[in-house]
């Protein structure tokens, strides 16, 4: 089974935290700092799951997880949609995402949903 | 032949040097008295001597007496031969025995008009002289001849003391005029009056008195009516609460009842003096008189209304209500007028007038719209702010015309809203947008509620409509600041904690206590940290902007689910399971419920570590529905069932450090349920769990 995630965000210590808690849960992680080119980004690396941030450069979480979700390609990749905005689950159903997450977070919280995320699809 | 002095010209009316004939004098005697001259002349032609009095008539119908004396002179044989006299005019003389004889006979026929009896008594022979009238006024046959004392039986027994007093005056006066009852027969009693004069010798001795009686028993009769009337029109005047005067003939009043004389502070005497209009004031005397001047020679009732000098000096509105009155033959017999001192009332009405303008002039320059809605809730006044927003003229907003001004999308939930509150009698307040006459979207929000009479009748809502587009601009610009600013804090402090939590993973194993209770205390500052940037956000939400709620009807049953889904999501270890699936539609802040919501449930999972099963429960009762959220956690003490929704109250038990918190989520939901009209609490039992519950008015 792939267990390969892709990260957006634009806080690269949150990418990097993220990236050695989910490889210490053995999945392989790929980070992203801007989600210009995305549907690239997965045509690329084929993830399994995405973790998408709401503010990142430059088109924002929602317009690229509106993308995925309208993409032949990739739409059934699951989207856990994780943001300090305090209305995470009202976003997350805009952009369509799958998941929400709200930061901060547990380590466990992180890696259950991701966990889940990736069980639910295969 | 005959010749005539000038001065026989003269008496008889004619002219100056006129000739004139025997038989132009002839034809000026009155045609009354020619035989008086002839039967004159045809003795003198016997005895020579002529003397007659008569009367003439000049050609402009003048009468003159004249006093003749002549002489005839005769021949031998006895013969008249020529006569000669002159003539007097004597109608000087003649004047006053004519007016006496006149005054003679006028007051025989007063006498028989007024049917007078007359009567005369010789005082020292006791011997009455009595009119056929005098005998029938006393009952007596008009053959009949009663004595003296025959005639005193006639006097009703108790005025025969009056009739001697007066008779004893009499004598000592010279007159007698008195007014006795007597009795024609024993069943028949008649009011008289006596009227007599007493006639005295050389010596003054009283001698006779002669005079003349009436009945004037229907008179007496009519005036004791009139009197009895009058007395009491006097004790209905003078108790009236109402000044009353009354005007005569003679124009001005003669009558002033008590309730007038206790206003003016004066007498009956000196306001009868002429002395009515001392107290009105100058600037209205003049004015009054005319009226009533006017008002008197038209014979009409009027009105006037003018100030009037109180006993206590000050000038008061008085008004008078004056309408004519006639006796019964229909004659005019001057006014009668209720005064009344309407001063109160003039004030008060002046001060409602000038309140009535301020109100208006208040109103109409005022930054906000006011309005006022009759007892049907149907509109009847807008101010001129609102009516210069709108561009829509006033009459138009009327009943529910202002609904017009509201944009097409909030009408039904303002109109609905209003309705509700106007039928609970309770205020309200409600935001909505209107389309300026200039084309822009402006927020409005109308706050108002139901007014009263001073008798506790309801008579209407009235509030307000305040522009408050600038504030929701400012809030929008606040949420989005705050939002913003929430947002930079917690992006660093998600990185902190994912690093605390990863340290404390990797060194799980350690030896080493201090790193292990440094990364624990870590890792609860970091959560209360956390907790306090999301909580302030809320707090300042609802402490800040009167938070406004975003009103709207959907399934809360649904909500539930949803939310019980998300946090079932990051909450692996716990159960929550929802036991309704069923619709249950309210009219509510959907995302403010929904923070209820998740406060109950992760209050739930966060205090029940060791019970992992939370349930909740959807029930509906009459017209409302009630959310509870069930755990079989740590509960809580009953003396703090109330306090826990207080600000910044955090339960005594809590003081395991695993619950970190700021003790404000709970304080939040009250505020939510509360300004959504609906009830929250908790039932709980320390050591068993909780049921933390709230209810809403199903839509």
């Amino acid at each position: 089974m792939n267990k390969r995630v892709i990260i957006y965000d634009d806080d690269a210590d949150l990418l990097e935290v993220c990236s050695l808690i989910l490889a210490s849960r053995n999945f392989e992680v790929i980070t992203k700092d801007k989600c210009t080119e995305i549907l690239n980004d997965l045509q690329q690396h084929q993830p399994s799951v995405i973790l998408m941030d709401n503010w990142i450069p430059d088109v924002g979480g929602i317009k690229a997880t509106r993308l995925v979700k309208e993409s032949k390609e990739f739409h059934h990749i699951p989207v856990i949609f994780f943001s300090a905005n305090n209305n995470v689950s009202e976003l997350a159903e805009e952009a369509g995402a799958d998941y929400c997450l709200h930061k901060p977070f547990d380590i466990a919280d992180l890696e259950n949903i991701v966990s889940n995320a990736i069980k639910t699809t295969t | 032949m005959f010749t005539g002095s000038q001065r026989l010209n003269d008496i008889f009316g004619f002219k100056e040097k006129q000739n004139i004939t025997h038989q132009d004098l002839l034809n000026r005697f009155h045609p009354d008295d020619r035989r008086v001259r002839d039967n004159a002349l045809s003795a003198a032609m016997k005895n020579g001597s002529l003397t007659y009095e008569a009367r003439i008539y000049w050609p402009e119908d003048t009468v003159r007496w004249i006093k003749v004396h002549g002489k005839i002179t005769f021949d031998n044989g006895q013969k008249p031969v020529k006569m000669h006299g002159a003539v007097m005019d004597i109608t000087l003389e003649k004047a006053p025995l004519k007016a006496l004889e006149e005054k003679e006979e006028r007051l025989n026929m007063a006498i028989d008009a007024a049917e007078l009896a007359t009567w005369e008594l010789n005082l020292l022979t006791r011997l009455p002289i009595y009119s056929k009238r005098y005998l029938q006024l006393l009952g007596f046959a008009p053959d009949a001849r009663p004595s003296h004392q025959e005639i005193l039986t006639k006097i009703h027994p108790d005025d025969i003391g009056i009739r001697n007093e007066a008779m004893n005056q009499a004598m000592k006066d010279g007159f007698l005029d008195i007014e006795l009852r007597i009795k024609p027969s024993p069943e028949n009693i008649r009011w008289i009056r006596s009227r007599g004069k007493v006639l005295y010798d050389s010596n003054s001795v009283p001698v006779r008195i002669l005079g003349t009686t009436l009945d004037i028993t229907d008179q007496k009769a009519a005036f004791d009516v009139l009197q009895q009337s009058e007395e009491r029109f006097k004790v209905i005047a003078n108790n009236a609460p109402v000044m009353i005067w009354m005007s005569g003939n003679e124009k001005y009043a003669g009558f002033y009842n008590t309730s007038w004389l206790h206003f003016t502070g004066r007498s009956a005497e000196h306001e009868n003096a002429g002395n009515w209009h001392e107290a009105v004031h100058p600037d209205d005397l003049t004015q009054y008189i005319r009226v009533y001047d006017e008002a008197f020679t038209n014979q009409k009732a009027f009105h006037r209304e003018y100030r009037m000098k109180r006993h206590d000096g000050r000038y008061r509105w008085v008004s008078d209500n004056a309408v004519p009155r006639y006796d019964n033959s229909h004659n005019f017999i001057g006014f009668i007028c209720a005064s009344m001192d309407i001063d109160d009332e003039k004030r008060f009405n002046e001060r409602l007038k000038a309140s009535e303008l301020l109100f208006k002039t208040i109103a109409n320059v005022s930054p906000v719209g006011l309005w006022m809605t009759d007892i049907n809730g149907k509109n009847n006044f807008v101010n001129d702010t609102w009516v210069e927003w709108t561009g829509v003229s006033i009459t138009e907003h009327y009943d529910e015309g202002w609904l017009g001004a509201v944009i097409d999308a909030d009408r039904n939930y303002v109109l609905d809203v209003c309705k509700k509150s106007f039928d609970a009698k309770e205020n309200f307040a409600v935001e909505f947008r209107i389309k300026r006459k200039d084309g822009q979207l402006r927020w409005m929000l109308s706050e108002g509620g139901p007014f009263y009479t001073i008798d506790k009748e309801f008579s209407g809502f009235a509030g307000s409509v305040a522009d408050i587009t600038e504030r929701k601009q400012q809030e929008i610009l606040k949420n989005d600041f705050l939002a913003v600013a929430s947002h930079e804090l917690k992006t660093p402090i998600t990185s902190i904690k994912a690093y605390t939590q990863l340290l404390a993973k990797t060194y799980e194993k350690t030896d080493n206590d201090f790193l292990k209770g440094a990364l624990v205390k870590m890792e609860n500052q970091i959560n209360k940290m956390t907790k306090l940037v999301s909580d302030f956000l809320k707090v300042s939400n609802i402490e800040s902007g009167k938070f406004q709620l975003n009103i709207e009807t959907f399934d809360l049953s649904e909500l539930v689910h949803e939310i019980a889904g998300d946090i079932q999501l990051v909450s692996v270890n716990h159960t929550i399971l929802v036991k309704e699936t069923e619709s249950v539609f309210v009219n509510a802040d959907r995302e403010r419920i929904a923070q209820v919501i998740t406060n109950f449930l992760n209050n739930a999972v966060k205090y029940s570590p060791d019970n992992k099963f939370i349930s909740v429960t959807i029930e509906r009762l009459n017209g409302s529905v009630t959310v509870s959220v069930i755990d079989q956690g740590i509960g809580i003490r009953p003396d703090e069932h109330k306090k826990i929704f207080e600000r910044f109250y955090r339960a005594k038990a809590n003081t395991n450090p695993a619950f970190s918190g700021f003790g404000i989520g709970l304080y939040i939901c009250a505020e939510i349920v509360n300004k959504h009209g609906g009830e929250i609490g908790v039932k709980s039992e320390e050591g068993k769990g909780s049921v933390f519950y709230f209810t809403l008015s199903r839509a």
